[in-house]
């Protein structure tokens, strides 16, 4: 039975959390203690189980239904009550007429507690310093910072309320309501730069105090013939806050003593959709979908600068709010037919466009809260809309029994369009096409053996880049403008638009072995290459003819992406009483990017990437290894008892290899390997003392042991530009102990 | 016959009329827990409870001719193969088993099952549905992604990595970002499309911004994973190389080499740490997802 692994695997994952399938089933109440030997924030990230010592577990469920006359039921649930992330709800009412549901959840992510900060109101969205400190030195001021640091934990809490109800309105016709809003507490890690000595910046949490509200309203009507489904889905975001203020640190000379972050603006979403299905006949339907969506937002701007009087001569935005709205229409038709017995055909139009009506206008740019303002720089906002088309033809037929032979073809036309054209990058291009064909072979081998083997084959090509690459009206700095300064590097092919081949493989096995033993396994490998004119000798004509003979025959950014996923599991059921199961994955991703390190210069000159110095190139390959492997068993040594374990490995590397060119002095090396090591074991008994009362014995070791570059070796004052949070990789080793009671319904 | 419409017909018949020699529970008593379920409600007009017909004049047996067909001759010749209508599970053709739960069970979430992944690659209801248990584990969020692991092995792996969602603690569920009956968007995803999804749960990224990451405008998915990743939070490529790879602008840091000699003890630590250490990039330009302040072009306020 695949579900027992199933079922074993999840005993290995989730703490102390119904892991017997069986007693879903049943009604229960669950009370006991259990004991956690260290505190580990990261340990206890989402479960709450963050502090070293007792903690109770409690639980319970309890159905009751009337089969037989009128249908009443109802339900109550909750779990893991006696730890900060737990769950509680209760649904009832007349099956088949209506249904009421009211739910409770509280999620809490211990983020970090080995962070330290020199701010005074820390959790707050006001980051204050006495007015007599100055980091002088920078960052690196130990005598001055070392004294100040004390440690504040990164942790947010949300809470989920969610209220349901649902009926039928006649035969035919039923809705559905459903409202849920999300409470977000707490506080997360930002940076925040200041313009000190070319620029200097603190790491230090930003208070979070928010509220997304969601309802949805859905009206059906079904038959067997015809479905239609109506719904309204509105989404409201609250901010309780607009900015967050931190004081600066560090030596200033132009009056910028505060830095004041924006804080994620109050939004709204409306959005009227149906779906609809239609049966012309037993082998051929008709479904659809068309959605219309308004996405809005006009919180209030802040002023340009914290460090300007508000409504100061140059302190004042040309607008007072956004006054942004993104409009999104939605069509999809889509036919599936059998034209023969044994062939499946479906053939999809989609139509995808996001009209983005923000007013556009020019915003000065008081870089970092300077209190300089000069029309010299000016920036435009440039909201960006598509429309997409898709087109698809998928089919399949069996060519042998139980042998399908699966083949599809895909067309995507994405179109940009920006109101300021003026705006786009050399990466920008007015339109991409994706094109897909795939094709799937499944055949069984044989009575036991079921196998599969997939290709699928996907280029993206477009429009010429964009030729518009040079800083013009949106950059308003004169001197840039006059002398046609580029806005990027003209080699760049931006992921988001680049031109690919893609080549991906995919095979899958289930052998039943015997009646006692199953294996299903899976290979997964892909290779995308960046393809497009600087990609090879060719140079991209957008080019201008002066670049051209100095631009390297390679393009930047991502120019390979290549990934593998292995899978197996095995069930084995040696006896009635016991079954076993393992597991294993490995899995690598791998990128690889070229750079060339260069100087935006006057005219089209790209100063230091001219004919003598062609050797700022650099590449970067980014690889991901992981390989996780779980075994398990249940046992039932007689009727009383179940006893069983789990054990979970993952262990994870990370490695960036750099190199570099010989113009790049000194010359670059790899980074460090970056790893992770997880070891899971879980152990469980059950002991019915009666029909209605079980003991249950827990027991999880959890040991995770990692190293990160960018934290290790380094306290908060290790550098002189950023003010860090001495903040450690992660690394625990817990041993948590559970005894419960279950009483059962009696 | 509709949805909802109440039985016109005697819902038993005697095993006189039929020939039926026992009760369907003689043989598969542990089949017997439907009663239990939803499908067990007789009070409910639609239910195969109250639709079906008994063949024995057991009315617990009427629900298993609702799906299973007329059982009559598979109840007089019980070891002979072949002669119960519709069969679940992996040996049994696909189509009859989904059109059994079709017939009551298209409309909603299912309209597109119809030429949906799941449906191509002919998965049938009772792949992932258990109608006969009480408690079905693929409808309850803390054993749902147990039963998509039994095909989506390497989203189990992805589970154990660094940085994931909450659903190894139970609170997060496939299908909190997944339709697995059909959809109209990619992978099968709730909404319409990615960005559509993930702000059911991050509504603070929706904007629209004043100064957009057209990146994040994009697609979610273009920097995160959302299986997990060991790269917090979900990056699919650590910083700053992943900024890198469409970021490369002139006369600025960011078409800089970085590597080993800008971590402590590095030749170029004193001038490039704060680009790679920490938060990398995001230690100045933290408004990655989108800023809404005037000055917030470089996504720095």
């Amino acid at each position: 039975d695949t579900m027992l692994t199933a079922r074993l695997f999840r005993d290995s994952d989730v703490l102390f959390r119904d892991a017997d399938m069986a007693r879903w089933s049943d009604n229960y109440i669950e009370l006991g203690v259990g004991y956690n030997s260290h505190d580990s924030y990261r340990f206890g990230q989402f479960s709450g189980l963050t502090d070293k010592g007792g903690f109770p577990l409690a639980g319970f469920n309890w159905l009751s239904r009337d089969e037989a006359n009128d249908a009443q039921y109802w339900q109550v649930y909750g779990s893991t009550l006696g730890l900060d992330s737990r769950k509680l709800s209760a649904e009832g009412g007349i099956q088949g007429k209506w249904t009421a549901s009211i739910n409770y959840d509280r999620i809490t992510r211990s983020q970090w507690d080995t962070t330290s900060f020199i701010h005074d109101g820390l959790g707050s969205n006001n980051l204050t310093l006495p007015s007599t400190f100055v980091a002088t030195l920078g960052a690196d001021d130990t005598a001055k910072i070392n004294p100040r640091l004390r440690g504040y934990n990164i942790e947010q809490e949300r809470d989920i309320y969610r209220v349901g109800l649902a009926g039928f309105l006649g035969k035919e016709w039923d809705f559905k309501v459903n409202y849920r809003e999300d409470h977000r507490d707490g506080t997360r890690l930002t940076g925040l730069p200041y313009n000190f000595g070319g620029g200097r910046a603190v790491i230090v949490p930003y208070e979070i105090d928010d509220r997304t509200r969601q309802m949805e309203a859905i009206l059906s009507y079904t038959t067997r013939v015809a479905q239609l489904q109506v719904g309204y889905t509105y989404s409201k975001f609250d901010n309780d806050l607009n900015s967050f203020n931190v004081r600066n640190p560090f030596t200033n000379t132009a009056g910028q003593t505060e830095g004041r972050m924006s804080l994620a603006p109050s939004n709204d979403f409306h959005q009227v959709y149906a779906n609809a299905g239609y049966n012309y006949s037993k082998n051929t339907r008709l479904t659809g979908k068309l959605s219309y969506s308004i996405a809005r937002q006009d919180e209030n701007f802040l002023p340009y600068s914290a460090n300007l009087a508000t409504g100061a001569a140059g302190n004042v935005p040309p607008r007072t709010s956004l006054d942004g709205k993104v409009v999104r229409s939605l069509l999809e038709v889509a036919l599936t037919t059998k034209p023969m017995d044994k062939m499946n055909l479906k053939v999809a139009y989609q139509y995808n466009d996001s009209d983005n009506q923000t007013p556009v206008a020019n915003y000065t740019y008081l870089s970092r809260d300077a209190t300089t303002s000069s029309t010299t720089t000016m920036r435009r906002n440039a909201p960006l809309s598509t429309t997409e088309q898709k087109f698809s033809v998928d089919g399949d037929y069996e060519i042998a029994a139980k042998t399908i032979l699966r083949a599809g073809l895909e067309r995507k036309n994405l179109k940009y369009s920006m109101d300021d054209k003026l705006y786009q990058n050399p990466a920008d291009r007015d339109y991409t096409n994706t094109d897909k064909a795939s094709i799937e072979l499944r055949r069984p081998v044989s009575d036991e053996f079921l196998g599969s083997v997939g290709y699928t084959y996907t280029q993206r090509r477009g429009s010429e880049y964009d030729k518009n690459n040079y800083f013009e009206n949106t950059y308003w700095n004169p001197t840039f403008r006059s002398q046609n300064r580029l806005t990027a590097h003209p080699s760049m092919r931006a992921l988001l638009y680049a031109n690919y081949n893609e080549d991906r493989v995919r095979t899958s096995g289930n052998w039943t072995a015997s009646e006692t033993v199953s294996l299903q396994g899976a290979v997964d490998n892909y290779r995308r290459k960046a393809k497009g004119p600087n990609c090879s000798t060719v140079v991209d004509p957008a080019i201008p003819a002066t670049l051209s003979a100095t631009l390297p025959d390679t393009c930047l950014g991502q120019t390979l992406a290549e990934g593998v996923s292995v899978s197996l599991d095995v069930q084995w059921q040696p006896a009635e009483n016991l079954t076993t199961f393992a597991f294993g994955n490995y899995g690598e991703t791998e990128t690889t990017q070229k750079g060339r390190t260069w100087v935006r210069g006057a005219a089209t000159t790209l100063v230091g990437n001219t004919a003598g110095n062609l050797n700022n190139g650099w590449s970067a390959d980014v690889l991901n290894r992981d390989a996780t492997i779980g075994v398990g068993l249940k046992w039932q040594p007689e009727e009383r008892w179940d006893v069983g374990g789990t054990y979970v490995y993952n262990y994870g590397t990370g490695l960036s290899s750099v190199r570099t060119g010989t113009g790049i002095v000194p010359a670059e090396t790899s980074m460090p390997e970056n790893w992770n090591r997880l070891n899971t074991l879980q152990l469980f008994a059950k002991w019915d003392y009666s029909k209605q009362l079980s003991w249950r014995f827990n027991y999880l070791y959890e040991n995770l042991q990692s190293r990160d570059w960018a934290y290790d070796n380094l306290t908060a004052t290790s550098i002189d530009q950023v003010l860090l949070t001495g903040q450690n990789s992660p690394r625990y080793s817990n041993h948590v102990f559970g005894v419960s009671a279950v009483v059962k319904s009696w | 016959a509709q949805l909802g419409k109440a039985p016109d017909e005697p819902q038993t018949r005697s095993r006189a009329e039929t020939g039926a020699t026992k009760p369907c529970v003689e043989c598969h008593e542990g089949f017997y827990a439907i009663t239990k379920t939803k499908h067990g409600v007789k009070g409910d007009a639609r239910t195969p409870a109250a639709t079906g017909k008994s063949i024995t004049g057991d009315p617990a047996d009427a629900m298993c001719g609702a799906c299973h067909g007329d059982l009559t001759e598979h109840n007089k010749k019980p070891r002979t193969p072949g002669l119960v209508p519709v069969t679940f599970g992996k040996k049994s053709p696909a189509e009859p088993q989904n059109e059994a739960c079709l017939a009551c069970h298209e409309q909603g979430s299912r309209i597109h099952w119809k030429g949906s992944k799941h449906e191509q690659t002919k998965q049938t209801c009772a792949s992932c549905h258990r109608m006969h248990a009480s408690k079905d584990p693929v409808m309850v969020t803390e054993t749902q992604a147990s039963v998509c692991f039994e095909c989506h092995q390497d989203r189990r792996a992805e589970l154990h990595r660094m940085s994931t969602h909450p659903t190894k603690t139970g609170f997060f569920g496939c299908s909190s970002c997944h339709a697995s009956h059909g959809s109209t968007t990619r992978a099968s995803l709730q909404k319409n499309t990615v960005n559509e999804t993930c702000y059911q749960c991050h509504a603070q990224m929706r904007g629209p911004f004043l100064w957009e990451h057209r990146s994040a405008q994009d697609d979610c998915t273009n920097c995160h994973n959302p299986h997990g990743t060991n790269n917090a939070p979900m990056l699919k490529t650590r910083l700053p190389y992943l900024c890198q790879q469409c970021h490369q602008d002139g006369g600025n840091h960011s078409s800089t080499a970085f590597g080993g000699k800008t971590l402590p003890g590095g030749a170029n630590f004193a001038a490039n740490a704060q680009r790679v250490v920490g938060n990398a990039c995001t230690n100045c330009h933290m408004k990655i997802h989108g800023s809404n302040h005037p000055s917030g072009a470089r996504l720095q306020r």
